[in-house]
């Protein structure tokens, strides 16, 4: 290795080592050890935290549960928005979309989740319709409504984004040949566009997906704290039992869970790329 | 109504179409007969596009009506007309490999078709186009010529009763766009099914059309044979567009089926007009063309032809011609294309071009 390269790749490499790899490592080593008695972490050799897992099984099914509905609703959210941007909106119309979704992010995410909270809170909008005479009675915040749009708004973008690039590369000649063949809209929408954009589907899902796993804020504010995820187990084990070395092996677990699907991620792209013939004659 | 004797595939019936301000298609007529290969020739913008799309259902004319197999077609959509098309960079499914695009139209079939058939279907029609054994390649893994294939496997795989093909050897080279006018032109024997083909190359044009229809500005200019279109044609735009032509301006002295035109410099020059253009009158202003082909040059005057004398400017070897830029003082500078072996002249060597009096044509200047 040269040494012009040696000097670029320094820094990202001591980044990745200092930051990423070390914690990582200590966090695995101390899912190993035992818990000293006054709190932390004592020297050992044992699987015994790893036995304790299923101890803690509730947080883990809900933390998938989360995300998994986060991640569906995105989804049923983003793709319709990403469509339009991408189809039907003209120059115009899709610059103030886009400015639109990107304008609150530039807010902080606890300011914007507490503005929900206002929101929905019972002198909110439920105060305005009960008003108006349209509801009788009405409670949005502390409900599982509430999560789901807490969480649609705040991943919304990073789901539309990649839905959109995908879209928006679609050779709109592909659509005209699909109807020359004979397909009708539906037709063409199923055969061609959505697996041609399959690929920024998956992304954004999976990013999406990702960031869930560790989400546990926007329920505690916007669902009343009443689920506990790993989010919170982990805050849990380390701040208040200070039982080091069982949440190390909670946060081992979580990060199995995101191996697996992000090599599930990985294989899925490289399928919708065409590397393997196979997915094609599915369709 | 009258019974055609000859079927007609494709019937435009006072069709415009504009894009906002821009007219693209302007009151235009044609009948296209069953069995037959259509060529729209033009330069970009003429509307010659526009005209395919509006017979695939990719436009809807603003007025008239589109007959397809005698039938109107202004309810029908895309999906459901009779018709496929060869798209310009053929428009492949990047998702699918080879059989899965020839067999797209196939699987859109209602009540469906089994799978068995389609890939029967799917291979016979491979098999038309030479590209056996490829059902499983990528179309990146394709060259620009088998991808051709591909799109026209695609579309002949329906047996639609028009093809329409949209420029599609512009992206091709040239040695591989020559095979495959001849390709194109035997397939479109061998299946019978009428093709509608659209292209600015006049060469292509000529080789492979059996009706060519020439267009400018959204207007069908002129319509007929390759061989009508080049010996009569109806003005200069069109003797300028199939062929090359020389042209000597010059205003009408004599009018009548022998036309005497007087150049600026009030040279005469006698032609006869062209049979399909409308009288010249005495006045008008009209052109002189002489294909390159029927001037030749010599070393001295010969009797009964017009005759010019002039300086060689430029030489080109083509092969088995050569071409002679002849600069003159009278007819101003010709293009004459012979023979290779039949002339040996050299830039800047003095030499007198001359052409029979029939081989000119006087045509409208437009």
């Amino acid at each position: 290795m040269s040494l012009p390269t040696f000097l670029l790749l320094a820094p990202a490499t001591l980044w990745y080592l200092l930051l990423l790899v070390a914690p990582l490592v200590i966090v695995a080593v101390f899912s190993f050890g035992a818990r000293a008695p006054e709190g932390g972490y004592a020297p050992a050799f044992t699987f015994e935290q790893y036995s304790n897992l299923p101890t803690r099984i509730t947080p883990f099914i809900n933390t998938l549960k989360l995300a998994s509905l986060g991640t569906f609703f995105g989804v049923l959210i983003a793709y319709p928005l990403a469509y339009f941007l991408a189809t039907r909106a003209t120059a115009r119309l899709k610059s103030i979309l886009v400015a639109l979704i990107i304008v609150p992010f530039w807010t902080s995410f606890l300011i914007r989740t507490y503005a929900w909270v206002t929101i929905m809170s019972s002198r909110g909008i439920p105060a305005i319709l009960i008003r108006l005479g349209l509801v009788n009675e009405l409670v949005l915040l502390n409900t599982p409504f509430a999560i789901v749009l807490g969480i649609v708004y705040n991943y919304l973008p990073l789901m539309t984004f990649p839905i959109y690039v995908s879209l928006e590369r679609l050779d709109k000649r592909l659509l005209e040949a699909s109807k020359d063949l004979g397909a009708n809209q539906l037709g063409t929408f199923l055969q061609i566009t959505l697996p041609l954009s399959a690929s920024g589907l998956v992304t954004g899902s999976m990013l999406v997906f990702i960031l869930l796993m560790g989400e546990y804020l926007i329920p505690a504010l916007l669902g009343g704290g009443k689920i506990f995820f790993v989010g919170n187990a982990l805050v849990d084990l380390f701040l208040q039992s200070r039982n080091w070395p069982f949440g190390s092996a909670v946060a081992m677990a979580l990060n199995f869970i995101m191996l697996i699907i992000v090599s599930l991620y990985l294989w899925l792209t490289a399928r919708l790329s065409g590397e393997q013939r196979q997915a094609v004659s599915l369709l | 109504m009258m019974q055609p004797t000859v079927a007609i595939d494709v019937e435009f019936r006072n069709v415009a179409k504009s894009f906002g301000a821009v007219v693209a298609v302007d009151n235009v007529n044609f009948q296209i007969p069953k069995g037959s290969f259509f060529t729209f020739l033009g330069p970009s913008g003429c509307g010659k596009t526009s005209c395919l799309r509006l017979i695939g259902g990719f436009e809807q004319p603003d007025s008239g009506e589109i007959l397809i197999a005698s039938e109107s077609v202004a309810q029908v959509p895309a999906y459901e007309r009779h018709v496929n098309m060869v798209f310009q960079h053929y428009a492949l499914f990047p998702h699918m490999h080879v059989a899965g695009n020839v067999g797209y139209g196939l699987r859109q079939r209602r009540p469906r078709m089994s799978a068995r058939e389609i890939s029967k279907h799917v291979a016979d029609s491979l098999a038309l186009v030479r590209l056996s054994g490829y059902d499983g390649r990528r179309s990146w893994e394709l060259s620009g010529g088998q991808q051709q294939r591909v799109a026209l496997a695609r579309a002949l795989v329906n047996k639609p009763t028009v093809l329409l093909l949209d420029e599609p050897l512009a992206a091709l080279d040239r040695k591989l766009r020559k095979d495959m006018q001849v390709e194109l032109k035997n397939l479109q024997r061998e299946v019978g099914i009428t093709f509608v083909f659209v292209t600015h190359d006049q060469e292509e044009a000529l080789s492979m059309s059996d009706r060519i229809a020439v267009m400018r500005d959204g207007k069908i200019v002129q319509e007929g044979s390759p061989t009508d279109l080049y010996s009569q044609p109806l003005d200069r735009y069109v003797a300028g567009f199939i062929g090359q032509s020389n042209f000597i301006v010059g205003t009408v002295v004599e009018a009548g089926d022998q036309v005497t035109i007087k150049t600026e410099r009030s040279v005469l020059f006698r032609a006869p007009k062209s049979k399909v253009a409308k009288s010249l009158l005495a006045g008008d202003n009209a052109v002189v063309a002489i294909r390159p082909e029927r001037i030749s040059l010599g070393n001295k005057h010969e009797a009964g032809v017009e005759s010019f004398a002039g300086r060689v400017a430029q030489v080109t070897f083509l092969g088995d011609q050569t071409e002679f830029h002849v600069e003159t003082e009278q007819a101003g500078r010709l293009l004459v294309r012979m023979s290779s072996g039949h002339a040996s002249f050299v830039s800047g060597d003095p030499v007198i071009a001359y052409w029979k009096r029939e081989a000119g044509l006087a045509l409208l200047n437009e």
